[in-house]
């Protein structure tokens, strides 16, 4: 069929079939694990938008998926509906990523990145800090579980569901756009943002817009992660939390939305064999990080577009 | 009277100490191929790069259809009709050729919404450098193509081009660009023979269609041979100007070159 690529189609069916199976085995644990790749996928395509797409070296992202848990669970806990808290979350990232956008048309490259790691910094004083709002350190327990229509999403299987359609609507927006002449404008304004402005093009919009929206999409990773947890503190929106997702995008490669599937679904079953390995639970959490740490070297190094990449990282 | 598309008037611009731009002054005629020369450093391409929006100007005019537009932005010069093409190669690296080209044709693709809902299916464009409204954008990259005889490169990323290649392209993107004055930094830079006789086609085409282009470019040749009015700057000034004969024996430019 015109325009269709049957590689990707099947890559994605591949995928699919593998969760479906996954489930199917049904194991409470690997419920759990697939929540948190439909989370980190989410995550993970709305940072591919931002940094392999727009060439915006986000490193500010968990700042958004954080906005977005905070948002939804202060309005859940007044008894705002699911719907509202979920798509506020959304809204409210987005507003904080055209706020952080602002500078985009002076700042680049390097100085950008440092600017989006201050943000997160002040995102996660914010949280800490803002005690009568946050509670600080403790943390904001008792949120209670989404519900649609009537339907709880009380049980794990539920959720999964409710999680799994909301990263695949995530992936065919984001593909959506990718494939459109915006995403192409994108793509010229992180490959040559000079020459994209000397076609007459503003690219300081376009940025602001990509940033925008890949905020949203953090926002809503975050109202779902709020859901299912039923708890979160300042210390899951650190900005260590971004070394996976950074990981995800770097090894399914730079705008490549099935890369980044099949990096998210890689990269967060493989620390979990450690689980096996009999390590203490102390030691479990910074390992993890150092193995995101190493497959990023290491592909940096040996293969900087990724395994499923367009571009290479500079 | 002249009819000129673009004045220059007492342009500066200094770096540090260095006058790159100093009390710099000419025009550009309508209609007309004007070759910018002069000695590596005597501030054509800062000119360029006053005149596109990328630098700004210390002081002076550049006046495009009588608008003064030396503090507007890069893309608003662009979309008031100037369009370039760079001394090195600032394609699209990893997109395709036709990528390349569809993005010259308008801002549509700014339009966030629009841009969504329809998807990148190919839309008929309005009136567009002289066509009747109606014609596919495919369509008009088909012919630009075919008049380059690379038909064969559309799907090909342009990182994976000659230099050649990518300066027929560039060429080609700055055409769709809509404008009505076309500025090339040394267009031939670099190309084969065969290549360089058929930039010198396209430009002679180009002015029989009316086009009007301002360009640079050393090799004296190829720039005598097709240009109608030449300036010659040195030092940031304009030290002569007048027809390819008149610059050939002009006793100033052989002086500046010679130093």
């Amino acid at each position: 069929m015109a325009g269709k690529n049957p590689k990707k189609f099947n890559f994605i069916t591949f995928t699919t079939i593998l969760l479906l199976l996954l489930t199917s085995m049904a194991s409470a644990y690997i419920i759990h694990l697939l929540i948190l790749i439909c989370i980190y996928l989410i995550l993970s395509l709305s940072l591919n938008l931002s940094i392999g797409y727009s060439g915006v070296l986000n490193l500010g992202h968990i700042a958004f998926y954080g906005l977005g848990a905070y948002t939804s669970a202060l309005l859940a806990l007044a008894g705002a509906p699911f719907v509202l808290c979920f798509l506020a979350g959304g809204i409210v990232a987005m507003f904080c990523g055209f706020l952080l956008a602002l500078p985009t048309d002076k700042i680049k490259g390097d100085y950008l990145a440092l600017v989006t790691v201050g943000f997160s910094f002040i995102i996660y004083s914010l949280m800490l800090n803002l005690d009568d709002l946050t509670r600080g350190p403790l943390g904001l327990p008792g949120i209670p579980r989404p519900a649609i229509f009537g339907f709880v999403f009380e049980d794990n299987f539920s959720f999964l569901i409710l999680a799994a359609i909301v990263a695949i609507i995530v992936y065919f927006v984001i593909k959506r756009i990718t494939d459109s002449p915006f995403g192409k404008l994108l793509e010229a304004v992180r490959d040559d943002e000079l020459a994209a402005k000397i076609l007459g093009k503003d690219t300081f919009k376009a940025k602001a817009f990509s940033l925008a929206l890949s905020a949203f999409f953090a926002g809503l990773a975050g109202s779902l992660y709020a859901g299912y947890i039923t708890f979160i503190d300042p210390s899951s929106f650190s900005l260590m939390q971004i070394i996976p997702i950074i990981s995800i995008v770097i090894v399914g490669g730079l705008a490549s939305l099935p890369g980044t599937v099949a990096a998210a679904v890689i990269l967060t079953l493989i620390p979990e064999a450690l689980r096996f390995v009999g390590f203490p639970s102390s030691i479990l959490g910074p390992m993890r990080q150092i193995i995101y740490s190493l497959i990023l070297l290491v592909i940096l190094i040996y293969r900087p577009r990724g395994f499923w990449g367009k571009v290479e990282l500079e | 009277m002249k009819n000129e598309i673009l004045k220059i008037e007492n342009l500066r611009k200094h770096f540090g100490g260095v006058h790159a731009v100093d009390d710099c002054s000419f025009g550009v005629e309508r209609g007309t191929i004007t070759a910018l020369i002069g000695p590596n450093g005597s501030g054509k391409t800062t000119v360029f790069n006053l005149v596109s929006g990328i630098t700004k100007a210390d002081g002076g005019k550049i006046l495009l259809n009588d608008l003064n537009i030396a503090h507007l932005q890069p893309h608003l010069i662009s979309n008031l009709g100037i369009s370039r093409v760079f001394q090195q190669s600032r394609l699209f690296a990893n997109l395709t050729v036709e990528e390349n080209l569809m993005l010259a044709f308008d801002n549509e693709d700014q339009k966030f919404w629009a841009s969504f809902i329809l998807g990148p299916e190919d839309r008929p464009l309005g009136r567009h450098q002289g066509r009747s409204s109606g014609i596919s954008k495919k369509k008009i990259i088909d012919e630009y193509l075919e008049s380059m005889c690379i038909t064969h490169m559309r799907n090909k990323q342009t990182r994976d081009l000659s230099f050649g290649q990518k300066r027929l392209v560039e060429i080609l993107r700055a055409l769709i660009n809509p404008h009505s004055l076309l500025m090339l930094d040394e267009p031939v830079a670099g190309v084969t023979p065969e290549l360089r006789e058929k930039i010198k086609d396209v430009l002679r085409d180009l002015r029989a269609k009316g086009e009007t282009i301002l360009l640079i470019e050393h090799d004296m040749n190829f720039t005598l041979k097709v240009s109608d009015w030449v300036i010659v700057m040195d030092a940031g000034q304009v030290i002569a100007e007048g027809t390819p004969d008149d610059i050939r024996h002009n006793p100033k430019v052989l002086e500046a070159y010679l130093d």
